[in-house]
């Protein structure tokens, strides 16, 4: 087991914090925790690596309970807001977070990390000429020292350019790739579709939705199709079709599907019906989802 | 742990504050001792009573050390009241307590590693102010346990201030930290000044008891001004002569066993105190 939370809360107020939590990570994953702000997703993720104290409930990581010492060498932590001392350098960052998990040998490991993330030709500049870019990534870099098996990422991709996101992405997938559990905490929907393999949405600080992204997308499936013209003759054929009109315009038509299927079908019958077809947007899944959840305020 | 030393000694020696202090300390030394080398020759050239000159000089040599223990002061202060806060202010003690490093380790280091820089300066205050004394004014024959007994007491004001510091800045900002140790030394200093008054007018009347007494709270509150004018008495006073009566920097009382033992307690007591709140503390 990798991660285990019976019922974990930690409160700070009736209202603030995260309640209940239940979760389970059995195999190395890339585990998506989605909320609005204030939502209570950086609460559970600094409960789990041990900066607050939960108020009730049982963690586990790694199988040992949070407060067992020896397992934080096997995990790897990001914060969200962070800044390492502006007097050091970024190896000298590195050396220190090495010396604190009792490395040995670590030199090339530092290089290698260093060069996974970009800033290899900084590591000798004084953090106080980073940008917050450059602090993240390297924020990254410390992070995945020692190999950690379990990895937190709070919002990693924040202060990063597109490119930088990219690179955060494929980092992500390769430490998948490498048995490494990666706790990703984020905004930004479409990267969480993208890398993430299990998703949970939390909402006032209870988990309101959990699954793979299969089972949670499957039933929001929305598809909008750019036309030459949208008429009664195209209602007629989407009627026949039994499929749900979300909305339209002159040249616009946004329904939703049963299944990704139906959507050649629609429009080989667009296309022998005499309409010429522009564009087919698949909608982001999750975030209608996510829209959907905590729009219906389940509580 | 000795990582975390060496990160705290190394931030607080790149302070800014530091270096300004390493300076101002340069000034001071030198007119001290320009100071010091006039009125003493002058006293002896002009003073036909060989003790009051002596006296004289003597006092000054006293405010040496009382200047130097407020330059250690305001060191330790403007250093270190952000020892534990600007860790939590700038979110680093995030990704140090995420390591495998029991918290009651995090803070003693820290503490470990602010009390070695401390340490350093207020040894090299100390025995410039000695080395310039016993050169320059008159000096007073002590055998060398006597002058190493009050390096120790030196020493332990800044102790108790840093530990002080850091029991605030566990659970304050850094300027509330700051702002609240400065107020408790200026009433530990105001309280031993009016415990000395009290004892200098104790056959009058009730006042000198109430004095007394206010010196004594504030010294259990915080025993700084306590200590050094058990400093003074040590290292003003041979076996022949007594200047610490004279001097309004020494003290006329004498501590009891019992506070020499608070003294210790005190630091014991408050360190406890410091690594059980920051063990309970939530890092948001």
């Amino acid at each position: 087991m990798i991660l285990k939370t019976e019922n974990l809360t930690k409160e700070y107020s009736s209202k603030n914090g995260c309640f209940n939590i239940n979760l389970e990570i059995e195999k190395p994953m890339v585990f998506g925790l989605l909320g609005p702000n204030g939502a209570g997703k950086s609460t559970l993720v600094k409960t789990l690596v041990g900066l607050l104290r939960p108020t009730r409930g049982k963690a586990f990581l790694l199988g040992k309970p949070l407060d067992d010492i020896a397992i934080k060498s096997k995990i790897g932590y990001l914060p969200e807001n962070f800044k390492y001392p502006d007097w050091m350098t970024a190896y000298e960052v590195m050396e220190f977070h090495c010396q604190l998990l009792r490395m040995k040998n670590y030199k090339n490991e530092i290089y290698s990390l260093l060069e996974k993330v970009g800033i290899i030709e900084h590591k000798d500049k004084k953090i106080r000429s980073f940008s917050k870019g450059m602090q993240q990534r390297l924020g990254l870099a410390v992070s995945m020292l020692n190999r950690p098996e379990i990895i937190f990422l709070d919002e990693p991709t924040s202060a990063l350019d597109p490119i930088g996101r990219i690179d955060v992405r494929n980092i992500i997938i390769e430490l998948k790739n490498q048995g490494t559990t990666v706790f990703l905490n984020s905004h930004l929907l479409s990267e969480v579709e993208k890398v993430c393999d299990m998703v949970a949405i939390i909402n006032k600080g209870y988990i309101v939705v959990m699954g793979t992204i299969d089972e949670l997308t499957r039933k929001a499936l929305k598809v909008t199709f750019v036309l030459d013209k949208v008429d009664s003759k195209l209602f007629e054929i989407i009627s026949l079709k039994n499929i749900n009109i979300l909305t339209h315009s002159q040249t616009t038509l946004e329904v939703e599907l049963l299944s990704y299927e139906d959507i050649p079908t629609l429009v080989e019958e667009f296309v022998k019906s005499g309409y010429k077809i522009y564009e087919v947007k698949k909608s982001q899944e999750l975030e209608n989802v996510f829209l959907q959840v905590i729009g219906e305020g389940h509580f | 742990m000795a990582a975390i030393i060496r990160y705290s000694f190394k931030e607080f020696v790149r302070k800014k504050i530091f270096l300004i202090t390493i300076l101002m300390s340069a000034a001071f030394l030198f007119l001290y001792s320009w100071g010091l080398k006039e009125i003493a020759e002058n006293l002896k050239q002009q003073s036909t009573m060989m003790t009051f000159a002596m006296q004289q000089v003597t006092v000054f040599s006293s405010l040496g050390f009382y200047f130097s223990h407020l330059m250690v002061a305001f060191l330790v202060v403007f250093a270190t009241s952000g020892i534990i806060s600007s860790e939590i202010e700038n979110y680093n003690v995030h990704t140090i307590i995420v390591r495998p490093i029991p918290r009651w380790k995090y803070v003693l280091s820290r503490y470990l590693g602010a009390l070695i820089f401390i340490t350093l300066y207020s040894t090299a205050i100390f025995f410039s102010i000695y080395t310039i004394n016993k050169t320059l004014g008159f000096s007073i024959e002590h055998p060398i346990s006597q002058v190493v007994l009050g390096w120790l007491l030196f020493e332990l004001i800044a102790i108790v201030l840093l530990t002080v510091t850091t029991f605030f800045s566990t659970s304050f900002s850094t300027l509330a930290t700051g702002i609240l140790v400065v107020l408790l030394f200026g009433f530990a200093m105001i309280g031993g000044f009016l415990e000395q008054i009290g004892y200098a007018i104790a056959d009058f009347s009730q006042a000198s008891t109430t004095l007394q007494t206010i010196g004594i709270v504030s010294s259990l509150i915080l025993p700084t001004d306590n200590i050094y004018r058990e400093m003074a008495n040590i290292l003003f006073k041979s076996n022949l002569i007594d200047f610490s009566t004279i001097d309004p920097f020494a003290g006329i009382s004498k501590n009891s066993i019992y506070m020499r033992i608070y003294w210790f307690l005190y630091v014991f007591a408050l360190m406890y105190l410091t690594i059980k709140r920051f063990d309970k503390k939530d890092l948001t």
